[in-house]
């Protein structure tokens, strides 16, 4: 109830109670005075009445006995007289008063009464001679009547009775009595009813009043103190509201009041401003927090959900908690959320029990290491739901666990195909490696499949057959797993359990032994595995069962041989020449095999560049040998079928909108002329886009007019040529052809160019073949040069002894390879003459400090500055050149077919100018320490002169 | 460099894994052959680490671990257990094992156990997750 009412009714009741009581009580008094006025007026009136009464009764009386007195005064005159008549009319006038009903007059001498006069009903007197029985009752006032006459005594002549009737005039005065009475009342009632309305109007009056005062209380109430409270409520309340976060803001409390209220109410606001403030601040962080967690909550379960492994986790009664990831209920095809984690991962009791034990056994012991050790013994694979899942145990803060489930049947699916694809590894490796063992085991296998038969003696028992051919199955089967041959193994494996299981059944006839070799297809198992292995290295593998190893040393030692014997003589016989050239070729490639690689090669640039080709076959005669001159250029044709299958084929949605086939076709093939080699490399793509080689020169200002197609096809040789707009790993960068020219050049070849847009592109190579080998080797001298063969390996040892054998730091950059006009050669150069097949210069020289340093790590001493000297430095110089030359080129020439002659080394700087025929390069290696410089000069007799006397 | 208790009742086993743990630069500070012995020479000896073999013929694994436990709570019991023996490996650590390591035992596994328990001889090997190298 509200506080008004609280408050004001109470009031009002009070008031009311008390104004009630009040009035009632002045109601009360008012009345009592009222009717002791009332019966005292009363008492007053009915006195007074009846003291009238008696008085006038009294009076009457008294009067009524002087009327009769009178009467008799009259009446005696009259009868003196006897005057019956005349008396009637005075008398009557006496029955003219009310009360007097008769009179009666007694005439005491005639003994008679004289008259009796009565009324009658109209109140006229009348005479009767005897008055009615009525008169009984009247009061009788008796006067005698005497009369003196004269000087006598008075006589009585008889009496007069007034008949008073009493009665009447009481009644009549009662009856006024009744009407004053009546008044009276009329009066009291009058003097009540104007009481009842004065207390009526005071009631209400007073009521008003009251009404008027709870009002104006309840007005200065509510106003004062309530409104200010109610404000102060609401006030609060919204407050309060506000801090619950049930209303989004608050206002401040409107009380402008001086009062304790005021002063509440602007504490309170203070108060709620501050709090207020306060309140949206941690609101405002609260929001910000809450979202933050929410953000985070949705990354990290996006990412729980997303990760594809099953996080989950349970407690030590084995409850899964509601949070888990998707994965979990893809996993366990249902909702985990509640359930039982035992039940869900296992089946078998003792699997169940074990887990718990397990479980609630690491919960219990707080030991990182006890509970490493317990973890590692729950299962941490399972196969659920048809997946390979992997489990990983981690226990959680508060005796939880942390199961997480990843599905590893593809992983499994994948070693296992690794596995297998291993094991392919292996017998290939082993296939290789002991090829001899492959190729004899094969044999024996085939052996046995065709000669099974003729083993089982049947003049033996069983038992003895079955043993015998167990014994050579399994032998045969421990060499083909010593190859990894396992689908041979396996089938092996299989017939030794049927005989041994054969063996154990008491077997008695060979009929079963035969039925069971007989039924199993021997050939076909092993051609499983030989499948893989052609399919690997290639179907000459399989077929190079006649080929033997031999150490080049002992085929080049025998060249020598021969070709030291061929020197010494004059005249050479052709058969002579035949064996040497047969020999010859024993360590010279066939054609046919150096560009048979290409084949692999192209199919795996196709399949890299999403192109596809037909798989081709290098056609050409097997035998033709590829000379070893040729053999650069040959490992330079890479850059040929490069750029066929990038520029030239097509990609397979191109070529089939151009009406082509899908697959692209390249072919190449040799042919043997007396005079040249010719090696044809053929595709069906694109063909050479002549208008954007002419664009191209024509950016570098190269005019193309008037020039064949043919001669612009040549430009794509060009150094740094290239149509390409971009590099990628396999071309474009324009060096690939270039290289191929390069090496055309040195070998005096010829190429020829045929290409037709959209029908493919043919490069022909014709090497000219120089002839009789025989001659060759005299010939060395003039024919071979030192060449770049010699200059890589004096390189690569330069710098490996610099870096490795003394740690020089070699700058990486290109070494400088040139030809220069002339030969600048230091002073402590060291210069070795070769001799032999080949007859050639090698200089090694250096920058004083880079020799210095050489000196110093080389004698591991510092501080050469003083002693440093010539002697030293040359010394030095000479043994430099003997590690680097002795180790480089004793691998590439044999020595006997080059002689290295001491090396000699240079006191003063020295110049060499090229001469004409001659061939002069340097390179240049550069150090931190300073330069090294390698000259290569050639052939030496140009150079002779220069060199007198050394 | 800790002393170890080796205990098995093969002398193979015993000699295999001493040969590891000289390896790793501990000392081989005794060898038992049965779980009686074991028992007595660690009261002795008070080694930083014993190696138990489960089966054994007078008293088990697990029964010389309880009554070691009886006087010393500290040592380092690992049993030495081939594959089948799970609950059996539980209920040595129940009774006081602190690991375990399963048979055929290698040095890798010993230096991995003994990195596990005292963490200043963890050793990196092979397959741990950080390149020490770039």
């Amino acid at each position: 109830m509200k506080l008004v009412y609280k408050v004001i009714i109470p009031i009002v009741i009070v008031f009311i109670l008390f104004f009630s009581i009040l009035l009632n009580y002045i109601t009360n008094s008012q009345e009592d005075i009222v009717s002791k006025f009332k019966s005292s007026v009363n008492t007053l009136a009915i006195e007074q009445f009846d003291k009238r009464k008696t008085e006038k009764l009294s009076t009457e009386n008294d009067y009524l006995d002087f009327t009769a007195f009178l009467a008799s005064q009259i009446a005696v005159e009259y009868v003196y007289n006897y005057e019956t008549v005349n008396i009637e009319a005075p008398l009557s006038k006496f029955l003219s008063m009310n009360s007097i009903e008769g009179i009666l007059v007694y005439d005491t001498i005639g003994k008679e009464n004289f008259i009796t006069l009565i009324k009658d009903e109209s109140g006229n007197p009348i005479r009767v001679k005897t008055l009615p029985g009525s008169f009984a009752s009247y009061k009788q006032f008796k006067k005698i009547m005497s009369k003196t006459a004269l000087g006598e005594r008075e006589e009585d002549y008889g009496y007069v009775i007034i008949y008073y009737n009493e009665a009447l005039v009481k009644q009549v005065i009662e009856e006024k009595q009744k009407v004053v009475m009546g008044n009276l009342e009329h009066i009291k009632n009058e003097i009540k009813e104007d009481m009842d309305s004065m207390m009526k109007n005071q009631t209400m009056f007073i009521l008003a009043i009251c009404i008027v005062l709870a009002l104006f209380i309840f007005y200065m109430v509510q106003k004062i103190v309530l409104n200010p409270l109610g404000k102060l409520k609401i006030g609060l309340d919204e407050f309060f509201l506000f801090l619950q976060n049930k209303k989004d803001s608050t206002s401040q409390i409107q009380l402008n009041l001086n009062d304790e209220f005021g002063q509440m109410a602007n504490s309170l606001n203070e108060n709620i401003a501050v709090s207020s403030r306060l309140h949206e601040e941690i609101f405002e962080l609260n929001t910000n927090l809450e979202n933050r967690v929410e953000e985070k909550t949705k990354e990290v379960k996006t990412l729980l959900n997303n990760t594809g492994q099953g996080f989950l986790s349970f407690d030590k009664n084995f409850v899964i908690d509601a949070e888990y990831s998707k994965e979990c209920s893809k996993l366990f095809v249902q909702d985990i959320k509640g359930k039982n984690i035992v039940d869900l991962l296992f089946f078998e009791n003792e699997e169940k029990l074990f887990f718990k034990d397990v479980i609630l056994d690491t919960l219990n012991a707080k030991d990182v290491v006890i509970r490493k050790s317990l973890l590692s013994l729950l299962p941490s694979n399972i196969i659920l739901n048809k997946r390979a899942l992997k489990l990983e145990y981690k226990v959680l803060e508060d005796d939880k666990f942390m199961l997480i489930l990843t599905n590893i049947t593809s992983e499994i699916k994948l070693e296992k195909k690794i596995k297998k694809e291993q094991q392919i590894l292996k017998m290939i490796v082993a296939v290789v490696s002991d090829s001899d063992i492959f190729y004899d085991i094969k044999k024996d296998y085939l052996h046995f499949m065709s000669t099974y038969k003729t083993i089982i003696d049947t003049t033996k028992t069983p038992l003895f057959n079955l043993s015998e051919v167990f014994r050579t199955l399994h032998t045969i089967k421990g060499v083909f797993a010593q190859l990894y041959m396992t689908n041979t193994i396996d089938f092996l494996h299989y017939l030794e359990t049927q005989i041994s299981q054969m063996i154990k059944g008491n077997s008695d006839t060979n009929g079963d032994l035969l039925a069971l070799l007989e039924e199993s297809d021997f050939k076909a198992v092993l051609q499983q595995d030989l499948n893989i292995i052609k399919d690997i290295l290639g179907e000459d593998f399989l077929d190079s069962e006649n080929i033997i190893k031999i150490d080049l040393n002992d085929i080049q030692s025998l060249q020598k041989k021969i070709s030291y014997i061929l020197e010494q003589k004059e005249h050479i016989s052709s058969e002579c020449k035949e064996i040497f050239c047969q020999v010859q070729n024993l360590t010279s490639q066939k054609l046919i095999n150096l560009l048979k690689p290409y084949i692999k090669l192209s199919q795996q640039l196709s399949n890299r560049l999403n192109k596809e080709i037909y798989k081709f076959e290098v056609i050409g005669d097997k035998d033709v040998v590829a000379p070893e001159e040729f053999k650069p250029f040959i490992k330079s044709l890479g850059h040929i079928f490069r750029n066929s299958i990038d520029h030239g084929i097509e990609d397979p949605e191109t070529r089939v909108l151009n009406n082509k086939d899908k697959t692209g076709t390249i072919l190449c093939n040799f042919e043997k002329e007396n005079d040249y080699l010719q090696i044809i490399i053929s595709d069906d793509g694109a063909g050479i886009d002549c208008e954007k080689i002419k664009q191209k020169l024509s950016l570098r200002d190269i005019n193309t007019d008037g020039l064949s197609n043919n001669e612009i096809y040549k430009f794509i040789f060009e150094d740094n040529f290239s149509t390409k707009d971009n590099i990628t790993l396999v071309s474009g960068r324009g060096i690939g052809m270039s290289a191929v020219k390069a090496e055309l050049e040195k070998i005096n070849a010829q190429v020829e160019i045929q290409s037709k847009p959209n029908i493919g592109t043919t490069f022909v190579f014709r090497l000219p073949l120089v002839h009789d080998l025989a001659n060759n080797s005299n010939k060395s001298n003039n024919e071979h040069n030192l060449d770049n063969s010699f200059l890589d390996p004096i390189i690569n040892r330069s710098i490996t002894f610099l870096n490795t054998d003394l740690g020089i730091e070699w700058l990486k950059e290109d070494i400088d390879v040139s030809t220069p006009p002339k030969a600048v050669l230091n002073k402590h150069t060291a210069i070795i003459k070769t001799i032999g097949s080949i007859e050639g210069i090698i200089t090694i020289g250096y920058e004083e400090s880079l020799l210095e340093k050489i000196a110093e790590l080389f004698y591991l001493k510092e501080n050469w500055d003083d002693e440093y000297e010539d002697e030293l430095a040359k010394n030095i110089s000479s043994e430099v050149m003997n590690i680097i030359v002795g180790n480089a080129l004793v691998n590439t020439f044999d020595e006997s077919a080059i002689t290295f002659l001491p090396p000699y080394v240079l006191e003063e700087e020295k110049t060499l100018e090229k001469r004409q025929n001659s061939t002069m390069t340097l390179a240049i290696i550069k150090t931190q320490f300073g330069n090294m410089f390698v000259h290569l000069l050639g052939p030496k007799k140009l150079f002779e002169d220069e060199f007198k006397g050394l | 460099m800790l002393k170890i208790l080796v205990v098995d009742d093969s002398i193979i086993m015993r000699n295999t894994v001493k040969k590891y743990i000289t390896s790793l630069g501990h000392d081989v500070v005794a060898e038992a052959q049965t779980g009686v012995e074991a028992v007595s020479l660690c009261k002795k000896l008070n080694p930083d680490l014993l190696t138990m073999d489960i089966t054994m013929p007078d008293m088990d694994g697990i029964e010389a671990v309880e009554k070691i436990r009886t006087f010393d709570k500290d040592v380092n019991i690992v049993m030495v257990t081939s594959h089948a023996q799970k609950e059996i490996v539980v209920q040595a650590i129940k009774a006081g094992a602190r690991s375990y390591m399963l048979k055929p035992v290698s040095e890798d596994k010993l230096a991995v156990i003994i990195g596990d328990i005292f963490p200043e001889f963890k050793v990196s090997s092979e397959f741990d997750d950080e390149f020490l190298d770039d």
